[in-house]
C-alpha cells in the first residue's frame, strides 16, 4: 500500500513538479484581483502612554478583513495592531470600538467584522513613591 | 541569503492568506495541469508538451516583465491555443485523419502471402524460434513502431527464410508485414508509451509485448501474431483481445475472417467470438 503511494507518487516526479509550479503561478496571477477575508490575531497598541497609568486588556484581538489579495500583499504583518491613544482612555473600564484608522490600514483593505466585538481596556491610576 | 530572507518573508504572509479553499483550487489547477501533460508527454511524432511549457514560460515571463500586452494576448489566446494542442495531437490525429490511412496500392499482393507467413512460422516453432509479427491492416503503423531494418518488398518464403536465419534477426522483436503482403521491416519495437489509465490489473501482469499489442491492437485494426515453440501453436491478438493456443490449421481462417473485405469493423468480431468459442481462448 505505502509502496504502491510511493510509486504513483514518485512515478512522472517531474512533470507533476511543473505542474504545481505552473498551476500555483497561473492561480496566483489570477486570485491576484479576488477578493478575500481573513481573520488574523492582532495585538493592541497604546501610544502616547502616560507612566501614572496602567493598562488592563486583551493581548490580542481577531480581527476579519477583506480586500483584494493583491493588496494583502504589500501589507506588512509583523507591524499590523491596533493603535489606540491613551489619550481617550478615562480612568475605569472603557469601551473602544475598532475601525480602519486604528489598523493603520490601507483604503483598499476593509475592516469587517473583530473579535471580542465589545473590548473592554480598564485604565488604573497609579501613585508615583 | 537575500534570496532566503525574502522566501520567508514570502511564506510567512502566504501562510496568513492561504486557506484550505486555497489548497483546493491549486490542487484542482495541478490536476488538470499534470493530466495535460501526460496526454500532450504520450504524443511521439511532435514534441508538443515542450510547446506547451514553453507558451506557459512566456505567459508568465510577460506577467513577470510586466508585458502587458503579451500577457493579455497570450491569455486571451489560451482557448484557442488549446484546441490546436488537442487538434494536432496524435491521437486524435490517427482516428480522424485520412493521411495516416494506408492507401491500397495498385499491385495485387501475393495471393498467398498469408500461407507462406503461418509456413514460415511454423518453420520456426520446429526450430525453436519465436517470431512476434504485427500484420498492419489500413492502420499505418509507422508512428508506433520503430524499425531497425526497414524493407518494402512482397512476403516470399525464400526471403523470410533467409531472414530468420540471418545473424541480425532478432526473435524478440517485431516482423512488420501488411495485408497486402508486404514486408515492411525486421527487428521492429513499439515505440509507444503506454497510458497509464489504459492498463488493467489482468494487462500489467502480461509480457510487456503482450500489453504492447494489447493497447496497440485497441487503437488500431493491425493484427499481432506470435508463434509458441512449446505448444507449437499462435497467439493471435487483434482489437484489443488475446486469442491463444491457436493452431496453424485455425490461424489463416482467424486472420481472413478479420480481413474480410466485405465485413465492417465490428461484422467480422461475430466470426472471431465464434472462433474464439470453439477454441475456448480466455480473454486478456
Amino acid at each position: 500500500m505505502t509502496l504502491n503511494l510511493k510509486k504513483s507518487l514518485l512515478n512522472n516526479l517531474t512533470l507533476k513538479v511543473f505542474s504545481l509550479f505552473f498551476a500555483y503561478t497561473f492561480w496566483f496571477i489570477f486570485s491576484q484581483s479576488r477578493t478575500i477575508s481573513v481573520w488574523l490575531d492582532v495585538p493592541l497598541s497604546f501610544y502616547t502612554h502616560n507612566n501614572n497609568h496602567s493598562i488592563e486588556c486583551p493581548e490580542k484581538v481577531q480581527v476579519n478583513l477583506s480586500g483584494k489579495r493583491a493588496d494583502f500583499q504589500t501589507l506588512d504583518m509583523h507591524t499590523l495592531a491596533a493603535h489606540i491613544d491613551s489619550r481617550e482612555l478615562s480612568p475605569g473600564e472603557n469601551h473602544i470600538p475598532l475601525n480602519e484608522k486604528k489598523l493603520f490600514l490601507p483604503e483598499t483593505i476593509k475592516l469587517v467584522n473583530y473579535c471580542p466585538s465589545n473590548i473592554t481596556i480598564t485604565l488604573h491610576e497609579t501613585s508615583l513613591t | 541569503m537575500l534570496i532566503y530572507s525574502f522566501l520567508q518573508e514570502y511564506l510567512f504572509k502566504q501562510m496568513h492568506f492561504f486557506g484550505w479553499r486555497d489548497c483546493v483550487e491549486v490542487f484542482f489547477f495541478s490536476t488538470v495541469f499534470y493530466y495535460f501533460s501526460l496526454w500532450l508527454k504520450h504524443d511521439n511524432q511532435k514534441n508538443l508538451l515542450s510547446y506547451f511549457y514553453t507558451y506557459c514560460g512566456i505567459t508568465l515571463g510577460a506577467y513577470a516583465l510586466q508585458l502587458t500586452t503579451i500577457s493579455f494576448f497570450m491569455v486571451l489566446a489560451s482557448p484557442m491555443v488549446f484546441v490546436l494542442f488537442v487538434v494536432f495531437h496524435q491521437d486524435i490525429l490517427q482516428k480522424n485523419f485520412v493521411a495516416l490511412k494506408n492507401i491500397k496500392p495498385a499491385h495485387k499482393a501475393p495471393v498467398d502471402w498469408l500461407d507462406t507467413l503461418v509456413r514460415v512460422c511454423l518453420i520456426a516453432i520446429n526450430n525453436n524460434k519465436e517470431v512476434l509479427c504485427v500484420i498492419e491492416h489500413s492502420d499505418n503503423l509507422d508512428a508506433f513502431l520503430e524499425k531497425s531494418y526497414p524493407l518494402k518488398t512482397d512476403i516470399d518464403k525464400e526471403l523470410l527464410n533467409i531472414v530468420m536465419q540471418s545473424s541480425v534477426f532478432d526473435q524478440r522483436k517485431i516482423i512488420h508485414i501488411n495485408t497486402y503482403g508486404r514486408l515492411l521491416g525486421i527487428n521492429a519495437a513499439w515505440s509507444t508509451q503506454l497510458d497509464e489509465q489504459w492498463i488493467t490489473k489482468e494487462a500489467k501482469e502480461l509480457h510487456k509485448w503482450q500489453q504492447d499489442a494489447l493497447w496497440v491492437t485497441s487503437k488500431t485494426d493491425a493484427l499481432v501474431l506470435k508463434t509458441t515453440p512449446k505448444t507449437g501453436s499462435f497467439v493471435l491478438i487483434v482489437r484489443g483481445k488475446k486469442y491463444e493456443k491457436i493452431k496453424a490449421a485455425n490461424i489463416k481462417k482467424f486472420v481472413n475472417n478479420y480481413l474480410a473485405p466485405t465485413d465492417k469493423k465490428g461484422d467480422s468480431t461475430h466470426d472471431l467470438k465464434s472462433e474464439k468459442k470453439s477454441t475456448q481462448q480466455p480473454n486478456a
